[in-house]
């Protein structure tokens, strides 16, 4: 009997010490979240306001609240485009954030080495209600690996347009707006005609061409299609047989050439404030831009979506957008369903309607409604709400990272006559081909 | 025998005793520079992303960017931007001689020569680039003074825009370069200059027959710092000013290292990156090469 005394001690002592393990108190669970300090969850003016006021860090201590033991630390990436590099770096060293603000398309598809698989993670409920997974999906394929979450709110392309000036060039583009390129040039010319500049634009102050990216990208996917773009930038058709594209090469020159242009729109880089100050009559934009803009101009600000380059073309009505950001999770994350847990809670009704208190952006969500948000119907934010489930995803984003720099960096030339649309098209495809 | 015994011995000491005072530096050597460099080449033959794709490519990053568009326009930015040194080094040394000739007000003429330096690369490369923006105040003044026509956009291309970055160099550079000749003629004994007044040699002479031959070593110095600066330092300026563009028409063999790594586009062509660089130490090694003999031919000739 003596010999079973023991182990049997021994026993009870090891179970009372898992059972006290246990019951004791949870274990504190840090999740560290990289977020984009603009364009994304937190707006352009809220970096003025202190950090606790920002909506996302609200949203981050209603999670905490939430799930007891959990919490989140934000670090801000001021630098986008160098948040691509530094969270690639951080997973090569296995030592990257649990979640990051990244963006979607090839910028992440260019890192799946060390960005969690998210298929077997992401709630049904959050693939039927939220828009844009095709932004996430590896190669934008339906059946492609999900990389990340779609970013709570959507960004759509548009151009925004004082008024005023408008009138004084005798017309209304609330009534009637330029529908046809031909009817845009036009109404090009008679805003040059009184004196003001019709586009303000810094087309390389920050390496990217902003007109071609947000508004001439259209016009091109139009004529292409996003699957004979990625086709072209894989190597498997030439830019340079891309008619379509050189003819809105040829425009993009045109407009410079005509003085539609701002004359220094390739060194220049305070176009959006010399915009709000009635300097020019357009600036090309996006969403996270408008509520800045009202301030500004109040209601003199229009908004005008990009015109049709040929009405009989199949794809009409639409323009650049979609999730341009998104949430993945690294590799080398402990707590992958937490993770999940919560970038789905960012990505909740709730919360896209307690974000829209804040910022305002078209939402990602089709059980959100304008009247859920409380915009008036004619509203700008309402109008390019209506864009929000019908854009044509970013056709920068669908660009190979070798073919992308050539885009980005060198199309500002072909503008001012440095470079011929041929040129540029024949260095676009001795780039493409490697995905 | 015991003479030879302890004499090997101390010898043996001796030669440790050396061995161990270079050790340190030769180990900061090796691992702060020849590894690098090492891995920089090595890594220059590889296609390596920064994440797993190191695949041996043998020299196709070299012929790649040679044949590339990008290698002939930042090539010929690399050199012209080299003008920079002659002009700093000449507007230094004049600068030298009026301070070290103690002319009215040289103390302040000091410090204001040399405050461009205590203002970081990036700030002074904001402020040219505000100052010869197309609405700046340059083209405010030209217009001013009737000059509209000359009211130009100084970075929309290659020539002006990088005639402006040397203007900013220069401006930066001169009080450094003013510091070193002036250290420099302070070794010269001053009976040296006491003897040429007395022959009857005027101020100009004196400084071309005397000063500058004793100062052939100060120059080279000066010109071997500023050049291999020139070619391995401007990525501030650059940056600030006009961040290597329009296009590449003012990136450098520097800023394309950058692009290739860390631009935008997110293509992280360490590979390339790596050849540029292995490119770039061979072009500095060259010129320095050549720099320090024409300067030994020089010293004969003084």
């Amino acid at each position: 009997m003596r010999r079973f005394t023991i182990p049997l001690l021994l026993g009870v002592v090891l179970l009372a010490t898992l059972a006290l393990v246990a019951c004791g108190p949870k274990q504190a669970v840090k999740l560290t979240v990289w977020m984009n300090g603009a364009d994304s969850l937190i707006g352009p003016t809220e970096q003025q306001k202190p950090q606790e006021q920002w909506y996302i860090s609200q949203a981050f201590k209603r999670f905490e609240k939430a799930n007891p033991g959990v919490t989140i630390e934000l670090v801000v990436q001021a630098d986008q485009n160098a948040a691509h590099t530094n969270f690639k770096t951080a997973g090569l060293a296995g030592n990257a954030p649990d979640v990051a603000n990244l963006w979607t398309g090839q910028p992440i598809f260019g890192m799946k080495e060390v960005i969690l698989p998210l298929d077997k993670l992401v709630p049904a409920d959050d693939l039927k209600k939220i828009v844009g997974w095709e932004s996430v999906r590896d190669g934008f394929k339906p059946d492609g690996t999900i990389l990340g979450y779609p970013a709570a709110q959507n960004q759509i392309c548009f151009m925004m347009y004082n008024k005023a000036i408008v009138k004084k060039a005798g017309m209304d583009w609330e009534a009637n707006p330029p529908k046809t390129i031909q009817e845009f040039d036009e109404a090009l010319g008679k805003i040059k005609a009184i004196g003001v500049t019709p586009i303000l634009v810094d087309e390389a102050a920050q390496s990217v061409c902003w007109w071609l990216a947000w508004v001439a990208d259209y016009w091109w996917t139009q004529q292409t299609t996003n699957e004979g773009i990625l086709a072209e930038t894989y190597g498997e058709k030439k830019f340079a047989d891309d008619k379509g594209f050189l003819a809105v090469l040829n425009h993009y020159r045109s407009l410079y050439t005509k003085g539609y242009f701002r004359k220094d729109m390739a060194t220049s880089n305070d176009s959006f404030t010399q915009f709000l100050n009635g300097k020019g009559a357009i600036w090309p934009s996006v969403t996270s831009f408008l509520a800045d803009a009202e301030k500004a101009l109040g209601p003199d600000l229009g908004v005008l979506m990009p015109p049709s380059w040929d009405p009989s073309l199949t794809l009409q009505n639409s323009t650049i957008g979609g999730p341009g950001q998104s949430f993945v999770v690294a590799k080398n994350t402990k707590y992958p369903q937490l993770a999940v847990k919560l970038i789905s809670f960012l990505n909740s009704r709730a919360e896209v309607l307690e974000a829209e208190k804040i910022n305002r952006w078209p939402v990602v969500r089709t059980d959100i409604t304008p009247a859920d948000m409380g915009w008036a119907a004619d509203s700008n934010i309402a109008k390019i709400q209506k864009y929000s489930t019908i854009y044509n995803y970013w056709v920068d984003n669908l660009l190979t990272p070798d073919v992308a720099n050539v885009f980005y960096i060198q199309a500002v030339l072909v503008a001012t006559g440095k470079m011929t649309p041929q040129a540029f098209v024949a260095e676009m495809d001795k780039n493409a081909g490697r995905k | 025998m015991a003479a030879d015994s302890i004499a090997g011995r101390r010898s043996r000491i001796k030669r440790r005793e050396i061995l161990l005072s270079l050790l340190p530096i030769a180990v900061i050597l090796l691992v702060f520079r020849v590894y690098p460099i090492a891995l920089a080449l090595g890594r220059s033959f590889t296609n390596w992303d920064g994440l797993f794709r190191h695949d041996w490519v043998g020299i196709a990053n070299y012929v790649n960017f040679v044949k590339s568009g990008q290698f002939w326009t930042v090539l010929r930015n690399t050199l012209i931007l080299l003008i920079n040194v002659p002009l700093q080094v000449f507007i230094g040394i004049v600068v030298a001689l009026l301070l070290y000739e103690k002319v009215a007000g040289w103390r302040i003429y000091r410090a204001v020569v040399y405050t461009p330096q205590i203002i970081s690369a990036v700030i002074i490369g904001f402020l040219f680039k505000i100052f010869f923006g197309y609405e700046g105040p340059f083209n405010a003044v030209l217009k001013a003074v009737g000059l509209g026509s000359m009211a130009i956009e100084w970075f929309g291309n290659n020539f002006t825009a990088l005639g402006v970055i040397v203007f900013s160099i220069v401006w930066f550079s001169i009080g450094w370069q003013a510091i070193v000749i002036l250290g420099g003629l302070s070794a010269i004994p001053p009976s040296v200059f006491e003897a040429a007044i007395i022959d009857g040699a005027r101020y100009w002479q004196r400084a071309f027959l005397i000063v500058i031959p004793m100062l052939v070593r100060v120059i080279e110095f000066a010109v071997i710092a500023s050049g291999v600066w020139t070619l391995t330092q401007l990525f501030p300026f650059l940056f600030a000013m006009t961040k290597g563009g329009p296009g590449y028409e003012t990136s450098t063999l520097d800023y394309m290292i950058y692009l290739k790594s860390f631009g935008i586009g997110f293509s992280s062509d360490y590979g390339t990156a790596s050849a540029i660089a292995v490119m770039l130490l061979v072009l500095v090694l060259a010129l320095t090469v050549i720099e320090m003999r024409l300067a030994n031919r020089a010293d004969d000739w003084g």
